[in-house]
């Protein structure tokens, strides 16, 4: 037992039972007083809310996933710059303590040969929803674990569903459009999160100390750089220039 | 022979050089063949994406013009802003692009397609321009593109098939906004494979989602195509193209170059491969087999030079056999007739290089054993070996000293005159005897006895005891030269009469008895050697004076009172003639040789060689040994 996770306790009672967090050196110090009489070895750790926005480059924010020979702009009407669809993920590793998001079920729909929810993050044994809203076949697959999820002909108005338990990035893509592709990452502490539309992202709770932080973009790892989480660090600010994948671990 | 041998191994060096580049040259001209292929392959890859490149411009330019077009614009816009019914807008659509494009198979158009600003197919002609459905195709990124502003291309793999897609977006009257977009599909496949075989020259094929989807070449005989491009999948993603790599093809091989087709085709395993017929270089003989009449041409072909090597080495050849073999063979040959003729007395084989100077001497010791060998018998043997007083093959006579050498040769030659008659014939030249005839002595010169030298006997002075009938007297017809076949310096008056009468005299030994009684009618003499019968005939008692001629005889007033001369006599006096004759011809001084020193040394070679050989007698001959007159000794056997 530490100190963490007598925070971490008395947040979530906060939580539960709705009385204010600043409540919980209050319930500290029983804790602490009885760790002390049992003979059990305190440890004192702070946490720290990383905060910070994840910049994409212009290609990478209006690029295409799969280029052409050409691209150029027609010369009348200005190029319509789009919301972001799909933003990037931010995921914290090499960080120890937290509890793993909880298990859901999460629904993606194929429509116009694009998914409505090209990312997502979810815990472990979670379960994905895939329907196909097209007038064509989409055959689905997760290229290099077919063990996980065979390549299977999804037809028109169908669902799939797919669970994911072992924590890890998986790329679920059409095998006849492979533009049409979702990213699941699953995750086993809650130190990962979705950019908002401009990039920018929280991470609460994180523990002192060194960790990784990933980028997750465009259906693969970006950007990865080691932060010092503590109390004075300021908010990051991550460039993301190129589209070169870094290799994930 | 040393440079001979020398010439010899740097022809062999040349030969193992041009031996080892004939075997070597062809796997290093393969490889540089390989390269130049590979760098082929190279080009003809940049070239193809060019014309991919260009294609795609080309063709985006297209739609976009046909986005231009007025109808389409605004049927779009109609569509985008829910305007019309959909079976109307569809087939306005299609009734414009099929007029405006109307040959879609010649153009290698798969489909050709008009969307509206929501991201819905308005109308299609071309694959599936049956379906009336306003499909929505948004999240395609060509068409999102378009409906952008973009004007893009793309490459599709989907249901099997390979195509090439261009869009451009269509604008508003007011050129303001997108009110949708117009993209293509190209048929790509055999169309393009045969265009770019006839443009670029080379074999194509067309991989996609690993299946060989078209190609120049059999099908069946690319099995392995696209596991080797799978293979190669890092290379491709990191360089867009692979190397150059072989291919089994049949018995051949080809050299391969694969890059991924460009979008969303390149994720589904979409390449082209460009391929070339290795060439093999083989082996010499393959490489000869492929000569053609244009590389031997003059003008191609070193034969000038390549003659004038082959010249330079077999006349360097030639020459150096010439110098070192058959030139010293020649001189040893030279010589060794001269041996033969009794020219030389033995090879000198310091003239000779190398092992014809071992040769020489070995014959020179060879001659040696066999003259100093037992069973000598009728062999020639050198006067001055026979004596052993030197040891060598000339003696000097010590009477004699301007005389130079006598040489003593016993040879299997005949007696000259053919001195093999039966009868008694002197064993051993009795100096006694000889030295008993006063008027032989020089005491009792020709000054004393008033004679001189008959003019046919040379330039000595002839004693006055000389037997002036017998040495007057004439030729004996058919009587052979005393010298036999040797070339002999011609003796003008001491021919062969003397020799013949010599041949029937009797045995010298016989001092006691007249010449008429040791003399055998029987001993008939040979035909060639007719006597000088008025001579013989006359018996002649030891100390007697021989008769005088007939007085009809030529010489007959010489020989009055004087005796008959010995038959030995008369041939040392013969001999001695042609030996001054001869030295007087080689230039040899004869300044105090006298007929008694002259006698009294053959007779010492007389006694030596009948001691020696047990023979009866010796008979001596002149000839000319390196340019010296020398005497040979020929033994008289019984």
């Amino acid at each position: 037992m530490n100190a963490f996770y007598v925070f971490r306790l008395a947040q979530s009672m906060s939580k539960r039972f709705s009385f204010p967090v600043v409540a919980a050196p209050v319930l500290l110090l029983p804790a602490l007083s009885f760790s002390l009489l049992c003979g059990l070895p305190v440890q004192v750790a702070w946490a720290e809310t990383v905060r910070g926005r994840v910049t994409l480059s212009e290609t990478l924010q209006n690029g295409r996933r799969y280029p052409g020979y050409w691209r150029v702009e027609n010369g009348s009407v200005p190029i319509t710059t789009t919301t972001n669809a799909d933003p990037p993920v931010v995921i914290m590793s090499d960080v120890k303590g937290g509890s793993a998001p909880e298990a859901k079920t999460f629904a993606v729909d194929i429509a116009g040969f694009a998914v409505n929810k090209p990312t997502l993050l979810v815990g472990v044994t979670s379960v994905v929803e895939i329907r196909n809203g097209d007038k064509v076949p989409h055959d689905l697959s997760i290229p290099g674990q077919e063990a996980l999820m065979p390549l299977e002909r999804l037809a028109p108005g169908t669902l799939r569903r797919q669970k994911f338990p072992v924590p890890g990035t998986y790329e679920v893509r059409s095998a006849q459009y492979p533009h049409l592709s979702i990213s699941v990452i699953v995750i086993d502490n809650p130190f990962a999160t979705v950019c908002d539309a401009k990039g920018n992202f929280k991470l609460p709770d994180v523990p002192d100390g060194k960790a990784t932080l990933k980028v997750w973009a465009h259906g693969q790892l970006l950007h990865e750089q080691t932060v010092d989480v503590q109390n004075s660090m300021k908010a990051l600010q991550i460039d993301v220039a190129s589209s070169s994948p870094v290799d994930s671990e | 022979m040393f440079l001979s041998k020398i010439w010899f191994i740097l022809v062999a060096l040349v030969a193992s050089v041009a031996t080892t580049v004939a075997l070597v040259a062809p796997r290093s001209a393969s490889r540089q063949l390989a390269g130049a292929e590979a760098q082929s392959l190279d080009r003809a890859q940049y070239a193809a994406e060019q014309q991919l490149k260009n294609d795609a411009i080309r063709w985006i330019q297209s739609v976009a013009k046909l986005g231009r077009d007025a109808v389409i614009a605004e049927t779009l816009e109609n569509a985008t802003r829910g305007n019309g019914e959909p079976s109307v807008l569809n087939e306005t659509i299609r009734g414009r692009l099929g007029s405006l494009v109307p040959d879609l198979d010649s153009r290698g158009i798969r489909v050709l397609a008009a969307v509206d600003g929501n991201g819905r197919v308005v109308g299609r002609i071309g694959e599936g321009e049956n379906n009336r459905d306003a499909e929505l195709v948004t999240g395609i990124e060509v068409i999102a593109d378009a409906l952008r502003g973009y004007m893009s291309d793309d490459v599709w793999g989907a249901n099997g098939k390979l195509t090439r897609v261009a869009a451009a977006p269509v604008l508003s009257k007011a050129k303001d906004r997108v009110i949708g977009a117009i993209y293509v599909g190209l048929d790509t496949g055999d169309r393009m494979v045969e265009l770019w075989r006839k443009n670029l020259g080379i074999d194509v094929a067309i991989l996609l989602g690993g299946q060989v989807l078209s190609s120049s070449v059999p099908q069946g005989a690319l099995g392995s195509l696209a596991d080797r491009v799978k293979e190669r999948h890092e290379e491709i993603k990191g360089a867009r193209r692979t190397k150059a790599f072989s291919l089994p093809y049949g018995s051949d091989e080809l050299l391969a170059v694969a890059a991924p087709f460009a979008g969303q085709a390149a994720a589904m395993g979409a390449h082209y491969v460009l391929m070339v017929k290795q060439t093999q270089a083989g082996g010499p003989l393959a490489l000869l087999s492929a000569t053609t009449k244009e590389d031997l041409g003059w003008a191609v072909f070193p034969w000038l030079r390549l003659g004038g090597a082959v010249l330079v080495m077999i006349g360097m050849g030639l020459f150096l056999q010439r110098r070192e073999m058959e030139k010293p063979l020649q001189v040893l040959r030279g010589d060794v007739q001269k041996l033969a003729r009794g020219e030389i007395h033995k090879l000198n084989d310091h003239q000779h290089p190398g092992r014809f100077g071992a040769i020489a001497r070995d014959m020179n010791a060879a001659l040696e054993r066999f003259i100093h060998g037992d069973g000598a018998g009728d062999q020639k043997k050198d006067l001055s070996a026979i004596l052993g007083d030197k040891g060598g093959r000339s003696v000097d006579l010590p009477p004699l000293p301007p005389l130079g050498s006598i040489t003593s040769n016993f040879g299997p030659q005949k007696t000259p005159g053919g001195f093999t008659a039966p009868g008694p014939t002197p064993v051993g030249f009795p100096g006694s005897q000889l030295g008993h005839q006063p008027s032989f002595g020089p005491s009792q010169g020709a000054a004393s006895s008033g004679l001189s030298r008959p003019p046919s006997t040379g330039s000595l002075p002839i004693p006055g005891a000389y037997p002036a009938a017998r040495l007057s007297s004439p030729p004996m017809p058919g009587a052979p030269s005393p010298s036999g076949s040797r070339p002999m310096a011609p003796l003008p008056s001491v021919p062969s009469s003397p020799i013949s009468q010599f041949s029937h005299t009797p045995a010298v030994g016989n001092t006691t008895g007249d010449y008429a009684s040791s003399y055998s009618p029987d001993s008939t003499p040979t035909p060639t050697m007719p006597m000088s019968g008025p001579t013989m005939a006359v018996p002649m008692p030891r100390g007697a004076t021989p008769a005088a001629p007939a007085d009809d005889s030529p010489t007959a007033n010489m020989n009055n009172g004087l005796p008959a001369l010995h038959p030995d006599e008369v041939h040392i006096r013969q001999v001695f003639d042609e030996y001054m004759a001869v030295r007087g011809q080689t230039g040899e001084s004869t300044r105090g040789l006298t007929l008694d020193k002259f006698r009294e040394r053959l007779d010492e070679n007389r006694k030596a060689i009948v001691l020696k050989y047990n023979c009866r007698g010796a008979r001596f001959a002149v000839y000319v040994k390196d340019g010296r007159a020398a005497i040979r000794a020929t033994p008289l056997k019984d």
